[in-house]
């Protein structure tokens, strides 16, 4: 196998300096924009509330490729509300991840920054989707489905050509994580570690620490969000 | 276009994606990291890095060659699902499988 090969050419970064935190800093304020979806799925809410009686009793909700309904759903509640329900919590797991990032990775790491601002982007690609199905309920918002399928892409699409072009620079030096915590070069798991997030060995981004228990939390939120799915849909 | 033809072109373009995505995983890496290990600049360049990266784009290739075949040959959205899910197993398999951890 290739591995053993690889194994034996492995060297080890620059011990001494993978163990503590800095003291936190500020909160930038391009953080704060993630408040942004989860304020547009409430004004969703609000003005699905306000028009409430121009919602139809039966109304498409699945199409198929040819465009034609193939998916109901009656006007109640949660069929209604659902989905802003469901794309609250997703939103809300991406902030709480984008603030767990800027305060669980090294500061010395630039690509930090990047990190932060790419999970605002997710979350906002999120919070414009879930609210802009819910807006587009017939009677209510004539929202083009283009816009709806590739506003949300291009805010993604963006971020990550952005996170790409900041990392990888040749004179950065690599996240000083020792070797033999990586499992397959995928899984993290450092007890000695205090980060949360470290850079990915494979590819571009970060990956938690498994053994900060507060990684467990962020997936536990994950793992939560999507279970409630047939409960928030129906 | 008929919603066949779209599908199809869909399961295309999603099997293409992740095939790319998984040969572009060496190359958008930090230059001192190679699957996952710390080896240095240099080593991508030396005669085992390339021979790694030759085997690594050989194990990518030939299932995604294969998926892609199948995809027009049978047409049918299990089979689609089946092989860009087998294309990213064996894909992050022969990553790990490199690593040595």
């Amino acid at each position: 196998m290739q591995n053993r090969e690889l194994k034996s050419f492995a060297i080890q970064p620059p011990r001494g300096h993978h163990a503590a935190l800095a003291p936190p800093e500020r909160l930038p304020w391009f953080a704060w924009l993630g408040v942004l979806p989860l304020a547009f799925l409430a004004v969703a809410a609000a003005y699905l509330h306000a028009h409430w009686d121009r919602i139809p009793l039966r109304y498409p909700v699945h199409f198929d490729l040819s465009g034609a309904p193939d998916g109901w759903a009656h006007r109640s509640v949660r069929g209604v509300y659902g989905p802003l329900v469901l794309g609250g919590e997703f939103t809300a797991v991406m902030f709480a991840m984008a603030l767990a990032g800027w305060y669980g990775s090294r500061q010395s790491d630039r690509m930090r920054k990047p990190m932060v601002i790419a999970m605002i982007a997710v979350e906002a690609a999120l919070g414009l989707t879930f609210g802009s199905v819910a807006l587009r309920l017939p009677g209510v918002l004539s929202i083009p489905v283009p816009w709806l399928v590739f506003g949300p892409l291009v805010v993604v699409i963006l971020a990550m050509v952005y996170a790409l072009h900041e990392s990888n620079k040749p004179s950065d030096p690599v996240d000083p994580t020792p070797n033999e915590c990586w499992k397959g070069g995928i899984i993290y798991y450092n007890p000695n570690d205090a980060a949360l997030f470290v850079q990915r060995r494979d590819g571009v981004g970060f990956t938690v620490n498994l053994a900060n228990r507060w990684s467990w939390a962020l997936y536990g939120a994950l793992v939560f969000v999507v279970a409630s799915i047939p409960v928030v849909l129906g | 276009m008929t919603a066949h033809i779209l599908a199809i072109l869909i399961a295309l373009c999603a099997q293409l994606a992740a095939s790319l995505l998984l040969l572009a995983l060496p190359y958008i890496t930090h230059r001192d990291l190679l699957f996952g290990v710390l080896v240095g600049r240099a080593f991508r360049s030396s005669q085992p890095g390339r021979r790694a990266l030759q085997r690594y784009r050989l194990w990518i290739s030939v299932p995604s060659g294969a998926s892609l075949l199948s995809i027009l040959l049978f047409r049918n959205p299990a089979i689609n699902a089946a092989a860009l899910m087998l294309t990213s197993l064996l894909g992050m398999t022969a990553f790990v499988c490199k690593t040595g951890n």
